[in-house]
């Protein structure tokens, strides 16, 4: 459950996603400008618009980041992304073949036709949803790695 | 006199308002300045980037804060414009006043 507490701070997904793409210096004065700006906003115009800004700062701030982590090291950037899309491209199947082995395994299109049908559907979307997070992660990793070797 | 010697357009804003807010320049501030005086929504990560490019051409200097609690303990970088900043933002200046010097621009092309 959500404490009330937990509620007032940023979302923890946007700060995770600041802090995998930026190094551990260039983290500290992002997220603390970002959290100092969130509490203002918050007493200012409440939560729910503070956490909307929080989300659209941190897209925002990734790009600019990416478009920053390219122009200093455009081929190790280039080679990440690169590396990833194959990566992705490797294991996109996987999912699928894993969600489809368990319904076989289960038999799962006989007793729970619905539960089936779900699965065969939404299940797949998601697996795509958490092999593409997984792949995005790798790229944001090495592209970070790259952007402290040239610094 | 290179390319390099000019500022970009965004860099020339974070320089002018580097200057405005002299030692009370931070992210934050530098951001909501440029906010307040331009009326466009301007990204952190933006101000970053920007100021990241300024420290490599030597144009901007930084330095840390102390952690404060309403950051999270987190420190600010405290951002200072250096002589070859200044002389840049000033060559910048006049290039585009050279630029627009004889054109009625809000007559002309309005």
């Amino acid at each position: 459950m959500t404490s009330q507490a937990d509620f007032l701070q940023p979302p923890r997904p946007a700060v995770w996603l600041v802090n995998l793409f930026t190094s551990a210096e260039e983290a500290e004065s992002i997220l603390g400008d970002l959290l100092e700006e969130y509490f203002h906003l918050v007493s200012k115009s409440g939560v729910a618009f503070a956490r909307n800004w929080y989300w659209r700062q941190t897209v925002k701030t990734i790009a600019h980041l990416v478009g920053a982590g390219f122009r200093v090291a455009p081929w190790l950037t280039t080679a990440a992304a690169v590396g990833g899309f194959l990566l992705l491209r490797f294991v996109s199947g996987l999912p699928e073949r894993a969600i489809f082995a368990v319904l076989h395994r289960y038999q799962v299109f006989e007793h729970h036709f619905n539960g089936y049908v779900f699965f065969a559907t939404n299940g797949i979307a998601i697996g795509h949803v958490i092999v593409s997070m997984f792949v995005g992660c790798i790229v944001a990793w090495r592209s970070r790695e790259g952007r402290w070797l040239l610094r | 006199m290179s390319g390099r010697d000019y500022l970009g357009e965004f860099e020339h804003i974070i320089v002018l308002a580097l200057l405005r807010l002299d030692d009370r320049a931070y992210g934050v501030s530098v951001r909501q300045e440029i906010e307040f005086r331009t009326n466009r929504e301007v990204s952190i990560g933006a101000v970053y980037a920007t100021l990241d490019r300024l420290e490599t051409k030597g144009f901007v200097k930084s330095h840390r804060g102390d952690p404060t609690p309403e950051r999270g303990g987190r420190s600010k970088r405290f951002v200072r414009v250096t002589a070859k900043g200044v002389a840049a933002v000033n060559r910048t200046q006049r290039a585009l006043q050279r630029m627009t010097e004889g054109l009625d621009l809000i007559r002309t092309y309005s």
